[in-house]
């Protein structure tokens, strides 16, 4: 393979590996939307699937184990938002509770989702800062394009 | 990270049964509400359900705000998550304040129904 080969095909593979990124995060968000943990585990594994492919030897340990972090704290977040919609509806249906009990579960329920959602995010740090600049410009372009494609998806369903 | 994009989306509301009726499905309780027999009390139940559809659809912009202003930061390569978590904060009071509204409003709905009113709608 001569050298303008060998470079399009790199290209295209970082190409085809963006693409996939995106889609993960596509089938994440519909996971999470529809609350199937399959389809979350799914998407976290082709995830780790990814990372395999797109970093080094030397880093695939610590990004495969950041990604099981993520996998394990986004698994968390998910159960623990369904249980507070769930014990939330329930409460707010029953004609004796209080509105007392009401703002209470609501805002330990906002504490904790916070918590939850900023721990995500430092772990996306260490994500980020154990990759190169090179491969995180590679995802930008799709990531807009995926980020605009669920916002959009969300408007027009509510 | 892409896969992050997901922590800004997973907190809509949403249930195991759609046709349930909830305060958090405001379109199933209007149409509970709308059986109610007292003309007035039917009134204001159904204008509070048109309340929480507002409350509803107001949720769900902030949502969307929050995954755009993620998105807008996150692809940059100098952000961070402490700049990420001050950016959402304002979102973040959106949701809780409307969280808030919603037991506002149905406390405003148990001031309207009798406990059989109540039992009738929600049972």
């Amino acid at each position: 393979m001569n050298t303008t080969k060998q470079h399009n095909y790199s290209m295209l593979l970082s190409r085809r590996r963006a693409l996939k990124l995106a889609v993960a995060s596509v089938l994440l968000a519909a996971g999470c939307a529809t609350m199937s943990r399959s389809d979350l585990d799914t998407a976290v594994s082709n995830l780790n699937g990814l990372l395999d492919e797109i970093a080094d030897n030397e880093r695939q340990e610590l990004l495969i184990s950041i990604a099981q972090r993520i996998k394990l704290r986004a698994q968390e977040l998910v159960a623990e938002h369904q249980a507070f919609v769930d014990s939330f509806d329930r409460m707010l249906k029953i004609y004796d509770t209080t509105e007392v009990q009401l703002r209470q579960t609501t805002e330990i329920y906002n504490k904790r989702r916070q918590w939850l959602r900023n721990d995500l995010l430092g772990l996306q740090d260490e994500l980020h800062t154990s990759m190169t600049p090179d491969e995180w410009a590679k995802v930008v372009e799709v990531l807009n394009q995926t980020g605009k494609a669920i916002a959009s998806y969300t408007l027009s369903e509510a | 990270m892409p896969v992050l994009v997901t922590i800004a989306t997973i907190n809509f509301f949403f249930h195991s049964d759609p046709e349930a009726v909830s305060f958090l499905n405001p379109e199933v309780l209007r149409a509970r509400c709308m059986e109610i027999e007292d003309i007035d009390k039917r009134e204001r139940a159904v204008k509070l359900t048109e309340e929480l559809q507002q409350l509803a659809r107001q949720y769900e912009k902030a949502v969307v705000a929050t995954v755009e202003a993620y998105i807008a930061e996150s692809v940059k390569w100098e952000s961070s998550a402490n700049g990420l978590i001050e950016l959402l904060k304002p979102w973040d009071s959106t949701r809780a304040r409307t969280l808030q509204e919603i037991v506002g409003v149905r406390q405003s709905m148990r001031e309207i129904l009798t406990v059989e009113q109540w039992n009738r709608v929600f049972g």
